[in-house]
């Protein structure tokens, strides 16, 4: 039942009303919430036992608890992230086992409690090694082993450091269970753990990137091999930095060519942080959706959803970060590139290490700019940097916003990485997503706790780990698969969306348009091929009816049968009977003349015949069966795709007739006016051609052009001019230049030829120095004729037998409006 | 004298025999049935055509055939003799009234012979070859133009079991000369008399240089040779018994030119004139209101097989008279009178002959009287022609005849039969009954409806060609090369949705060079032998040193420093088989043939390479492999100096 308006606005106000107290309500809550979140974190800042610790968890785990119920935009959200930040740091405080407990889960967990193994950690740099010992879930030592200065790097020496290191803690090599190293640039797989193994060590033999991360996996075999335990130690590796399983649509960019992957993102971090997060609120990975943006040296952004990283923003093409540019306005890049403001090499510089706040302000140390800022930067300065940080901050924010765009559910934004350690920069992005979200903030990385944490999984339950070489070559065969559907061509040649009756401005628009036209017929024209034992005619059929799915005519081949199927045998014609057929004759001519009296033959085609014998034949027939009028004239138009320019242009009379005199002119333009209605120009700009642009009594091309513009001078469907020279006629700027007073200022869409001379040569300059396609179609009476000379291309053929069933069927209709 | 009868001793099956009881299927379907029930029960069907002769010893196998489908025996184990079948057999069945042979004479007068006069002619002809010690299996080779003595001659010598070899009367004394010590020929029959200067020139020439040949003449004037009426009185009135052969004796030898020299075809007698008989019952017979043709009238030369078998041996052994006129002016007038004179008889021609009657009679007819039927055999029949031949010559387009014949396929193979249902104006027809024919591209694989490709024929049948006498490899790389088992024409064809086979032009061309006709298909087999050639299309041109170019692609390539020398081994090679020829031969190699996506080799576009009238960039989509011509282009235009 639908409520009355009446019913309906009291509702609204109730709900309005509701709203309001909801909001003081909402207020109350957030005060106090705020308060206690603001003295837990006082006691944590003071120092804490391990007693107190308990208790602060207990109760931020019940403060998130009750959060999540009431999450929603606007402050709930906000008080969540905040509590959800506490309960992180509450984990990470002490050892780091609380946090390693989160990201193996409660089973694991309990399994290296019972037993609990000893785990290094490898994370190398290009100075340095970051190590780490676990104990069980608890991390024990930390350490960066620095090389000596002087010796020479390798895996090796690496090696030996560590286990020197490692001698240091006491802790025994014989106990070590296992070594979780840091993933280098391996092939792409999926997320997870993956037990170290020698398709490993070979694919990083030729990584995509040279990086000191791609020695970890080395060290790690090494450290086993000196320990002389390589059977009984696990080497496990996580969340690489080319895993890639990002969904296909994410792939598609706005140019065909450039697809994008899902490589280049700190996802050793932001899976770490998802997961410890779903954990925080006691929901299993694969339903807990959530975004996690890594902001330090490098900035990337990851979209949780199903329990993989669906979509990506990554530290190279995204947004700016300390030192890359990230993602710029191309448009105006090119401008830049072509004038030389900016060279390659300084783009390459800019979007790899020489961009972003370096380029922004000349430093890629956040810290040092905001302290700067309070101290030592005068008024301007100031300014800049909070316009830099401004900058970043709504950078940042719409990468989140970005990766909400797939209507999936977001628990949580999580915030990570060296520079979530800024509040500058949290207050930032808190206020620039607007409690969308609930905004949770891990300072720094989480990464030596999941490496720990992918290993211990591994030793106690090994169905956690993954097969590298199962999952490489999975993957790979997907993204083949993905490819080729990514590349699967819809259109095979650039159908553009044209208006309804705008005019046809290229060749490839006049054979689309001829074929729709046939489609709507109940049965395409059948044109007669005059002399068909001719290779290229046969061909052009051929091709006018096989691209495409709807056939433009069929054809009678009229000629000497033999020769006809011998032609037709080589160039594997189907002679069907319906789609081709052959007419037996031995005068051609008189044949195809006979068919088209008697409506067999709408159309007809050029073969092997010279051009003037058909029209001897046609023309007589004409006459005799009055088809042709007293006023009729049979002639050759020219239709020329000129790709300098924008629309077509059409030519007449190149082929035809030799010097026809005045009123064989009027006709002629009569005649290329009915193409261009076919063409659907509307008022075309018929130019008479001389060799100059007035009237000049020498020149006899001029004096004629001029009467013959006159007699056009009340015409409202065209607009005639003459005399104009060539470029006159087809060039505005030169139209502009030399003052020209008339209509026409290089916008001709009729060019009407002093005689066969200027034309022919018009029409071979333009087919042989041009690089135009051009049609050609010869109209006698109503009778459209196909004449396509040896060297027209394959397109040009398909052009003009396309030019001659639009006239046609254009005709048909008319004379059945009429 | 009466030759024994022996029953069908082949089991013959009711269904097969009432399958083919009617000569003419009333329909379509019922000739598509018709023909599926021949191939399936093969055996049966031509065991039941077999019973249309007489046996003097029953054959005990239908039909062997090896695994390559080439060697293959028919009738094996029976023994007959053609001419007993074509005369003592319809005499001694009390025709011997009917006429078997008319001639009519240049001076309009007409002799003929009826079976009885036939036969004594041809029993002392024979009783005079055997009293100049020829015997069963001699070679007696003839070379003259049509007269009733031919006739005879191949008559008297399948009496005796000895092998003809009609070799044309066109041919060049050196080549005649060439033709009969191929065959080993014993004796060899020439015209005297005539009046062809030409002809007398070269038949001088031919019998001036025959040692242990014997010459007979009809008529004097020819030195050294024994004249018909000695050779007639040499028998000494004795009668020539029929000598039984069996199944596979030669019947004849049919010398064809070629490029490398005269090529003689093989054929055996029972599976000839099998054939034979059967095509003149299902096509000619049943052309008849009556059932039966009463004479028929001969036109291509008495050397073509086509005449051979359905005029001569078809005929005759059908008890239908033969009729010939020797000389091939379009003389209407003279078919007029015939026409006039019989009561139904056909007219057995070839387009050639067409054409020109038609530049003759042009609008006019032959008047009331015509032919009954016109069959066309040879070349392509294009429709204005067979609307002409209609018109003119007989009742209607339904009376002309449109046959298929090859010399290796030993007659007809495939016809339009004289109802409208079973025609199609300007197509080759059905294949008759025990012809499995198939169209297939150049890949091997067997063609859509319409599309066109090689005709080729499955398996064997009776009347084919057996060899190529002394050369038994040219017969089996000449036409078994395209697929296994199945005999390739080298003719285009395609076949319709109906089944109608519609021709499309021969596959290889016909060139003239040096006034001789070649056929390219000749040179490329004999380039083709050479193991360094892996493809090979030789295209014929207009130009003064060079006639013919062969486009060669060498097995496993060939560097640009080796092509001369390979060119000169293929050179050298060509020589060795065809002679002369082989100097207007230009060898140009190609990394690959230009072909269609059916596999066809585009042999125009090869022909306008050939002579540099090919632009780049030409729309030629029709290739399927551009990049061969690409390279060839290249080629060409690389050496310009050659193109011209």
């Amino acid at each position: 039942m639908v409520d009355t308006p009446n019913r309906l606005l009291e509702s609204i106000a109730e709900l309005g009303r509701l709203r309001v107290n909801t909001r003081g309500l909402e207020r109350q809550v957030a005060e106090s919430a705020g308060a206690w979140l603001d003295q837990a974190t006082l006691r944590l800042a003071g120092g804490t036992s391990t007693d107190e610790y308990g208790q602060l968890r207990a109760e931020a785990a019940g403060l998130v608890e009750a959060l999540r119920a009431v999450a929603g935009p606007g402050r709930a959200n906000l008080l969540l992230g905040r509590a959800l930040s506490l309960f992180v740091k509450l984990e990470a405080a002490d050892d780091g086992a609380g946090l390693v407990r989160r990201m193996v889960g409660a089973r694991v967990a309990a399994r290296v409690i019972a037993a609990p193994s000893v785990v290094l950690v490898l994370n190398p740099g290009s100075t340095s090694t970051k190590v780490a010992l676990f104990e069980g879930l608890s991390k024990r030592h930390e350490f960066e082993v620095h090389l000596s200065p002087g010796a020479p790097d390798g895996i090796e020496p690496r090696a030996r450091a560590i286990l020197a290191w490692m001698s240091e803690t006491g802790v025994g090599l014989d106990r070590l269970d296992g070594i979780a190293c840091r993933g280098g640039f391996l092939k792409p797989v999926p997320t997870g753990t993956y037990r170290v193994v020698p398709e490993m060590v070979r694919d990083l033999e030729t990584p995509r990137i040279a990086h000191a991360s791609n020695m970890a996996i080395p060290i790690g075999l090494k450290i086993a091999q000196l320990a002389g335990r390589e059977q009984e130690i696990l080497l496990t590796t996580s969340d690489p930095v080319v895993s890639d399983e990002i969904d296909t649509v994410e792939r598609l960019t706005g140019f065909l060519k450039q697809k994008r992957d899902g490589s280049g993102a700190h996802y050793l971090n932001h899976k770490a942080v998802w997961r410890t997060l779903a954990s925080l609120s006691e929901r299993p990975p694969d339903e807990f959706g959530a975004i996690t943006a890594h902001v330090g040296g490098g900035v990337s952004f990851a979209r949780h959803s199903g329990g993989r990283v669906t979509a990506l923003v990554d530290a190279f093409a995204g947004v700016a970060s300390a030192n890359r540019c990230g993602v710029l306005d191309l448009p105006r890049l090119l401008t830049a590139l072509k004038s030389s403001d900016v060279t390659l090499k300084e783009l390459e510089a800019v979007v790899y290490s020489r961009g972003g706040l370096l380029s922004l302000a000349g430093t890629n140390d956040f810290r040092a700019l905001t302290s700067f800022r309070e101290k030592g930067a005068n008024e301007a300065q100031r300014a800049k940097i909070d316009l830099v940080l401004d900058f970043y901050g709504r950078q940042f924010a719409s990468s989140i916003l970005r990766l909400a765009a797939d209507g999936q559910p977001v628990e949580v934004v999580a915030l990570t990485g060296g520079l979530a350690r800024s509040a500058d920069l949290v207050e930032r992005v808190t206020a620039n997503l607007a409690g969308h979200f609930a905004l949770v903030v891990v300072p720094g990385s989480l990464e030596h706790e999941a490496l720990a944490a992918g290993l211990l999984a591994g030793l106690h339950d090994p169905s956690t780990c993954r097969d590298y070489a199962r999952e490489r070559d999975a993957l790979h065969r997907r993204r083949l698969d993905e490819e080729r559907l990514l590349d699967t061509v819809v259109f095979d040649r650039p159908v553009l969306f044209k208006k309804e009756g705008a005019p046809l401005s290229s060749l490839d628009e006049v054979i689309d348009a001829a074929r729709l036209s046939v489609r709507d017929l109940a049965e395409p024209p059948r044109i007669g091929i005059v002399g068909a034992d001719n290779d290229e005619a046969l061909l052009a059929a051929q091709r006018a009816n096989e691209e495409g799915r709807y056939r433009v005519a069929t054809f009678s081949l009229i000629g000497d049968s033999a020769a006809i199927n011998a032609a037709a045998y080589e160039t594997d014609l189907v002679l069907d009977g319906a789609q081709y057929d052959v007419v037996d004759t031995d005068d051609p001519v008189s044949e195809a003349v006979r068919l088209c009296a008697e409506g067999r033959v709408q159309i007809l085609m050029k073969g092997s015949l010279h051009t003037d014998e058909i029209l001897r034949g046609v023309f007589k027939y004409l006459k005799g069966s009055g088809k042709l009028g007293p006023n009729d004239l049979v002639s050759h138009v020219l239709v020329a795709d000129i790709p300098v320019r924008n629309k077509l242009v059409l030519v007449t009379d190149a082929a035809v007739n030799p010097y026809p005199d005045e009123e064989k002119k009027v006709r002629i333009i009569e005649n290329a006016l009915r193409v261009a209605t076919a063409l659907r120009v509307r008022r075309p700009q018929v130019a008479i051609i001389s060799a100059i642009e007035n009237v000049n009594r020498n020149v006899e091309s001029s004096v004629e052009a001029e009467r013959i513009a006159r007699r056009f001078a009340d015409r409202k469907d065209c607009l005639v001019e003459g005399p104009l020279s060539f470029d006159v006629a087809m060039d505005p700027d030169i139209a502009r230049e030399k003052g020209y007073q008339g209509r026409i200022r290089g916008t001709a869409d009729i060019l009407v030829m002093p005689d066969i001379d200027a034309g022919n040569v018009l029409y071979k300059t333009l087919t042989t120095q041009s690089g135009a396609t051009v049609a050609g179609v010869i109209l006698a009476g109503s009778l459209p004729m196909v004449l396509t000379s040896r060297g027209d291309s394959a397109r040009s053929k398909l052009a003009s037998i396309s030019l001659a069933v639009k006239m046609y069927i254009d005709a048909r209709q008319n004379e059945r409006g009429a | 004298m009466a030759a024994p009868s022996v029953p069908g001793s082949w089991p013959v099956s009711a269904e097969v025999r009432a399958a083919f009881s009617r000569a003419l299927p009333a329909d379509l379907m019922m000739a598509r049935a018709r023909h599926r029930l021949s191939l399936e029960r093969r055996t049966e069907y031509w065991a039941l055509q077999a019973e249309r002769l007489v046996w003097t010893t029953p054959f005990h196998d239908v039909v062997t055939e090896a695994d390559d489908g080439v060697g293959v025996r028919w009738f094996d184990g029976g023994r007959l003799n053609a001419c007993a079948n074509a005369l003592d057999v319809p005499v001694a069945a009390g025709g011997g009234a009917n006429r078997a042979l008319l001639a009519w004479q240049p001076d309009g007068s007409l002799a003929s012979w009826t079976y009885a006069e036939l036969l004594a002619l041809v029993d002392a002809l024979a009783a005079g070859l055997a009293a100049h010690e020829l015997t069963c299996g001699d070679r007696v080779a003839l070379y003259l133009p049509d007269v009733p003595e031919a006739v005879a001659l191949h008559l008297a010598v399948a009496r005796l079991g000895l092998v003809a070899a009609p070799i044309s009367w066109h041919f060049s004394a050196d080549l005649a000369r060439q033709c009969l010590t191929d065959c080993g020929a014993r004796a060899v029959l020439v015209a005297g008399d005539t009046p062809d200067a030409a002809y007398a020139e070269r038949r001088d020439q031919v019998v001036a240089a025959l040692p242990g040949v014997r010459v007979f003449a009809t008529g004097g004037g020819v030195a050294g040779a024994t004249s018909w009426e000695q050779l007639l009185a040499a028998g000494g009135g004795k009668s020539a018994a029929p000598v039984p052969v069996p199944s596979e004796h030669p019947l004849l030898i049919r010398y064809a030119r070629s490029a490398a020299g005269p090529r003689g075809v093989v054929f055996a007698t029972a599976g000839f004139l099998v054939q034979a008989v059967a095509t003149h019952a299902l096509v000619f017979d049943a052309a008849r209101p009556g059932g039966r043709l009463p004479s028929i009238h001969a036109c291509p030369e008495l050397d073509s097989i086509a005449t051979l078998a359905h005029g001569l041996w078809g005929a005759l052994a059908s008890g239908t008279a033969l009729s010939i006129r020797p000389g091939h002016e379009p003389d209407a007038d003279v078919l007029a009178r015939i026409a006039a004179a019989e009561d139904e008889i056909g007219l057995l021609t070839h387009p050639r002959h067409l054409m020109a009657l038609r530049e003759v009679l042009g609008e006019t007819t032959l008047g009331e009287r015509r032919f009954a039927f016109v069959a066309c055999t040879g070349d392509a029949l294009t429709p204005r022609l067979l609307r002409f031949a209609g018109a003119a010559l007989t009742h209607g387009d339904a009376c002309v005849l449109n046959l298929w014949a090859q010399t290796e396929s030993g007659g007809a193979l495939l016809a339009t039969r004289p109802s409208a249902e079973l025609n199609r104006v300007g197509s080759l027809g059905l294949p008759l009954p025990g012809l499995d024919a198939l169209v297939v591209n150049d890949l091997g694989q067997p063609c859509r409806w319409n599309e066109s490709g090689q005709l080729c024929f499955r398996g064997t049948w009776p009347a084919r060609a057996r060899d190529i006498l002394g050369d038994p490899g040219r017969f089996r790389q000449a036409h078994f090369g395209l697929l296994p088992g199945c005999f390739a024409t080298r003719d285009g064809v395609r076949m319709d949705a109906e089944g109608f086979a519609w021709y499309m032009g021969r596959l290889d061309d016909v060139v003239k060079v040096d006034g001789e006709s070649v056929a390219t298909a000749e040179v490329e087999q004999a380039l083709a032998g050479n193991p360094r050639v892996a493809e090979v299309a030789v295209v014929g041109v207009a130009e003064r040193d060079v006639a013919l170019v062969a486009f060669v692609v060498a097995a496993g390539g060939v560097l640009p420093d080796q092509e001369a020398a390979l060119s000169d081994e293929l050179s050298a090679g060509a020589r060795a088989r065809l002679g002369d020829l082989a100097r207007r031969l230009r060898i140009v190699f190609a990394s690959a043939l230009p072909r269609t996506r059916s596999g066809k080799v585009v042999r125009r576009v090869l022909k306008r390479l050939a002579t540099g009238d090919v632009r780049p960039g030409e729309d030629l989509h029709h290739v399927a492999n551009p990049e061969s011509l690409d390279d060839l282009l290249q080629r060409s235009q690389a050496n310009p100096g050659e193109q011209r």
